[in-house]
């Protein structure tokens, strides 16, 4: 029994030291990431039966464990995950947002500092120094353009680049998974069911990270290994068979690089965008797929419209060499864009259009076109839902067409099953306008006719200043003399012109020749020319409309068509509502991308704090069961110390009391 | 509750943090004087406040155009004070040629001076103004409009009016054309006819009578009348151009004062929301040191 007195006494001491060192083992790793706090789990070792009864034969240690709750480890991931996709989005978007909204760097000030050189010819169209003025403020608002297309490719080449750092970051993480779970898997089957902790501590802390970058999930396995899975159900690790992801450029839209997967050997396959939720990847997919689509279209929307609104306008005007005015924008053929889908089997080609005079029907979504051998169908990339009523060639033509878009189907060589298509309207807006004119002789501030009153009229007739409509077919090939006849109280047109007269919103047509009914005020229109007179002609009076054009041309201080052109500035001349009435000015449209933008941003922000305040309360009641509280970690160092000492001075008593059996011997 | 060590490392380093980007984002406002820095602080404000500057640059710009119209205006009104002056003097110089008591010689002086108030009268007709556009040839502003030394006008302008945009919906026109004024080639309503045939009847080219003053002093009238009532209607232009920059420049003051409502701090909210997050950031430190200097270990020798 002296024997088991030195046992029991070392036992005691055994147990103290095993706890002396999970203490320091805690104390050391209190800020080691994704460590848990272990304990030692102690217990009475089995008695022995000596006569009297069950004596205890001290302490043993069963386990060493660490405190863990599956719940609060998911808790905090799971938050982690979605923050860090909201954190993803904020980055990006918040770019944007600062980008647009600056009262110097936006577009805003650019396009009325343009508009206002615009009023500048129109109050002196003979100025050259005005007409300058427009040239370089022109120059300038092509340019900011330009910069704003580029900061937004720098911010898509951005999202491309950490597409591809991403899916690094995740392979590296899934190998170290796996070689963990090669690790845990030996450490179980050798130990017979003890918990190698803090390899299970480095598993869970991988998993977490690769969470933060993408959603994955995690099935435990029987012996103590981990299956990953990501999107919709491809394997990441399955058993000791590690599959890593690749990126691959996206076969729809060759300016995006996606994520591709390979199981075993087969080509890569991309993996929808749709799949991959969550985490840093899943922000920087959701991002590129909305905010930064629209802002893309909708800045090129305001460009593209600008551009057309603008030369169609300037068409109907005079420069100052007398010759009719050209485009005053040039939109490159980059855009609309019509992009075959790389996998396409067949050979139809299929190109697109802008429609002239429908820049109020441009939207700023994308569009897929696909072929399912036998009928196309028309899919709203931004809603997901299909156009109505396409179903053959004619159709989808029509379907575009009202998009604002002329498309082409040239289907020589006929299209196959699961063709596709992407649309972009309006995407390339920002980089395809540029200057179509560097004179400032080119400017056309005039107007293609004018009028006059001929001086030797005896009434009051007054005709008003005359201006032309798109129907108007340049030059006006001769004067055109309106002669009153107050007999009869009409006019007649010489050389005859078919008329119409507008009155009350009311319209009258004559046929060439018929002379027309004098009304004070109606308007007169024929061959896209209108004008109005006005008093009380007297019998023979006449008015001249004449050609105000060509060689001779030198009403240098004619500034109609460059009043008309400032005032597009103001005009409803985008955005068509249901109705295919336009609803706002290039600054609205672009305004409403501002505040889309702003609040998408807003949106994000708000999230992204609330889920930051998500993460911090899981963290914190993760660490407050897992976590390493300093205090607790000197009260057990000295709890264990004292259980030492003593279990040691018990040892010395049962030194002494073998020492007296020996000195009785002696 | 159980506290783990680095949670009050973590949470103390988030209260810190969490005061600074409030502190910094008073701050910032206070430095731009905008409340809304970028749209999505309040993106409805934002979206405003791009479409008002829009009607503030729009309406800024009116009233500029407003000051280019005055101007050519006051230089139309100019001419046309001249040539009434002319025309009067023209008048005065028919009713003393028209007393009668008058000889030939005498008629001959006057028919100087009347010819010499038709080349006058050309010089003013062919007026241009600062940018060298001539004021009275309609849209042809490089062509001189009166080039005929003697007789009728020959008018080689157009009947172009320049109109220009002084507020929303609302142009005005800043020139009248030769051909309105002068009436070139109307018989007795062409003032360079009645000047010069004055004059070719007082210096004898024609024959002089009574008759002939009579003619010309009615004449005269007329086309007096004719350039007053141009006159009057320039007066009236600038006076409306007048009525119309005062209302722009109210509505100016107003898209400025919605602007700054909708964008600008409030300065004394912001400085007191400085000094509270100042307040708040020194409390969170100082807990901070507090609160991590505790541990067991200090106690343990």
């Amino acid at each position: 029994m002296g024997n088991s007195v030195l046992g029991v006494g070392l036992t005691g001491l055994n147990a103290a030291q095993a706890g002396l060192i999970t203490t320091q083992h805690n104390i050391s790793n209190a800020s080691t990431p994704g460590f848990h706090r272990q304990q030692i789990i102690q217990g009475t070792a089995n008695p022995q039966l000596y006569g009297a009864g069950y004596f205890g034969q001290g302490t043993s240690v069963e386990a060493v464990k660490r405190v863990y709750s599956q719940f609060l480890d998911n808790q905090v991931s799971l938050s982690e995950t979605t923050s860090s996709y909201l954190d993803s989005f904020y980055t990006q978007v918040k770019q944007i947002d600062n980008l647009l909204a600056d009262p110097t760097a936006g577009l805003s000030p650019s396009l009325q500092d343009f508009f206002n050189s615009v009023h500048a010819v129109a109050a002196d169209a003979s100025s050259v120094p005005a007409r300058q003025g427009m040239l370089s403020s022109a120059s300038a608002l092509v340019g900011k353009f330009g910069t704003l297309s580029e900061q937004l490719q720098g911010m898509r080449d951005g999202v491309n680049g950490q597409i591809v750092s991403s899916v690094g970051e995740i392979n590296s993480y899934i190998s170290q998974i796996a070689t963990l779970n090669d690790q845990i898997r030996l450490a179980q089957s050798t130990t017979l069911g003890a918990q190698p902790n803090d390899l299970l501590d480095q598993r869970e802390q991988l998993t977490g990270e690769l969470n933060k970058l993408v959603n994955v999930s995690v099935v435990k396995q029987d012996d103590g290994s981990v299956n990953l899975f990501i999107g919709s159900g491809q394997a990441l690790i399955v058993g000791n068979r590690v599959f890593n992801l690749t990126t691959a450029k996206s076969t729809e839209d060759p300016e995006n690089t996606v994520v591709a997967y390979s199981s075993g050997g087969s080509t890569a396959a991309p993996l929808s965008d749709n799949s991959l939720t969550g985490g840093t990847l899943g922000g920087l997919l959701s991002f590129r797929n909305t905010t930064l689509n629209s802002a893309f279209n909708g800045l090129g929307r305001v460009a593209v419209g600008l551009a057309q609104t603008f030369n169609e306008q300037h068409k109907l005007g005079v420069d100052l060499n007398g010759a009719q005015g050209g485009n005053f924008f040039n939109l490159s053929s980059a855009t609309p864009a019509v992009i075959s889908n790389l996998n396409n089997t067949g050979g139809a080609i299929l190109t697109a259009s802008y429609t002239p005079l429908k820049s109020a029907a441009l939207t700023t979504d994308n569009y897929r076109i696909s072929f399912d051998g036998t009928n196309y169908a028309l899919t709203n990339l931004t809603t997901g839902s299909n156009v109505a009523g396409v179903t053959n060639a004619a159709t989808l033509v029509a379907a575009v067409g009202n998009l604002g878009l002329t498309l082409n189907v040239n289907a020589t060589v006929p299209p196959l099953s699961g063709d596709h298509w992407l649309l972009l309207p309006t995407r390339y807006g920002t980089s395809a306008i540029s200057m179509a004119i560097t004179n400032t002789s080119q400017i056309a501030a005039a107007a293609p006719v004018k009028t006059s009153t001929t001086l030797s009229n005896t009434g009051s007739g007054e005709i008003s200043a005359g201006a032309v409509d798109s129907t108007f077919s340049f030059p006006l090939a001769a004067a055109v003399t309106l002669t009153y006849n107050s007999g009869t109280g009409k006019f007649s047109a010489a050389p005859a012109q078919a008329v119409t007269v507008t009155s009350g919103g009311v319209s009258t047509s004559y046929a060439s020749g018929t002379p027309f009914t004098y009304v004070s005020g109606a308007t007169i229109s024929f061959g896209g020319i209108s004008l109005v007179i006005t008093g009380s002609p007297a019998n023979t009076d006449t008015f001249t409309v004449s050609p105000n054009s060509g060689a001779s041309f030198a009403a240098v201080s004619d500034s109609r068509n460059a009043l008309l052109l400032a005032g597009l500035q103001t005009s409803s001349t985008l955005a068509n509502n249901a109705n295919g009435t336009a609803t706002a000015s290039y600054q609205g449209v672009y305004s409403q991308l501002v505040s889309e933008v702003g609040n998408k941003t807003r949106e994000f922000e708000v999230r992204s704090k609330a889920q930051a305040i998500v993460v911090s309360q899981a963290q914190q009641q993760q660490q407050s069961l897992s976590g390493v509280n300093l205090d607790e970690e000197a009260a057990n160092l000295v709890r264990y110390q004292q259980a030492y000492q003593a279990a040691g001075k018990s040892m010395q008593i049962a030194a002494t009391l073998f020492a007296t059996l020996l000195s009785i011997g002696g | 509750m159980r506290i783990s060590s680095s949670s009050m490392y973590d949470v103390g380093i988030q209260a810190i943090q969490n005061q600074q980007a409030e502190l910094v984002k008073a701050q910032q406002q206070l430095a731009t004087g905008r409340r809304v820095i970028t749209a999505s602080d309040d993106p409805v404000a934002a979206a405003r406040v791009l479409d008002i500057s829009q009607s503030l640059a729009t309406n800024e710009q009116y009233i500029a155009n407003g000051d280019t119209a005055k101007s050519s205006l006051e230089n139309e009104d100019s001419a046309l004070s001249a040539i009434t002056n002319i025309i009067q003097d023209v008048r005065t110089l028919a009713v003393a040629a028209g007393n009668g008591s008058l000889n030939a010689s005498n008629l001959s002086k006057i028919g100087i001076e009347v010819r010499q108030k038709y080349q006058e009268l050309l010089g003013v007709a062919n007026h241009s103004d600062a940018n060298g556009r001539n004021i009275f040839s309609g849209y042809l502003g490089s062509v001189k409009p009166f080039t005929q030394a003697s007789g009728a006008g020959v008018y080689a302008g157009d009947q172009g009016k320049i109109a220009v945009q002084i507020g929303t919906g609302r142009q005005i026109e800043i020139n009248d054309t030769g051909a309105d004024i002068f009436k070139p080639g109307v018989a007795a309503k062409d003032v360079f006819q009645t000047i010069s045939d004055l004059a070719d009847a007082l210096q004898g080219v024609t024959p002089f009578t009574s008759a002939t003053a009579t003619t010309a002093i009615s004449q005269l009238d007329g086309e007096l009348n004719n350039v007053l009532q141009f006159q009057a209607g320039v007066g009236a232009k600038l006076k409306e151009i007048d009525a119309v920059q005062s209302t722009a420049s109210e509505y100016s003051l107003n898209y400025k004062s919605t602007i700054s409502n909708l964008q600008d701090v409030d300065v004394a909210s912001a400085i007191s929301e400085l000094t509270k997050r100042q307040y708040g950031l020194q409390a969170a430190q100082q807990s901070y040191i507090k609160v991590t200097g505790l541990s067991l270990f200090n106690y343990l020798q």
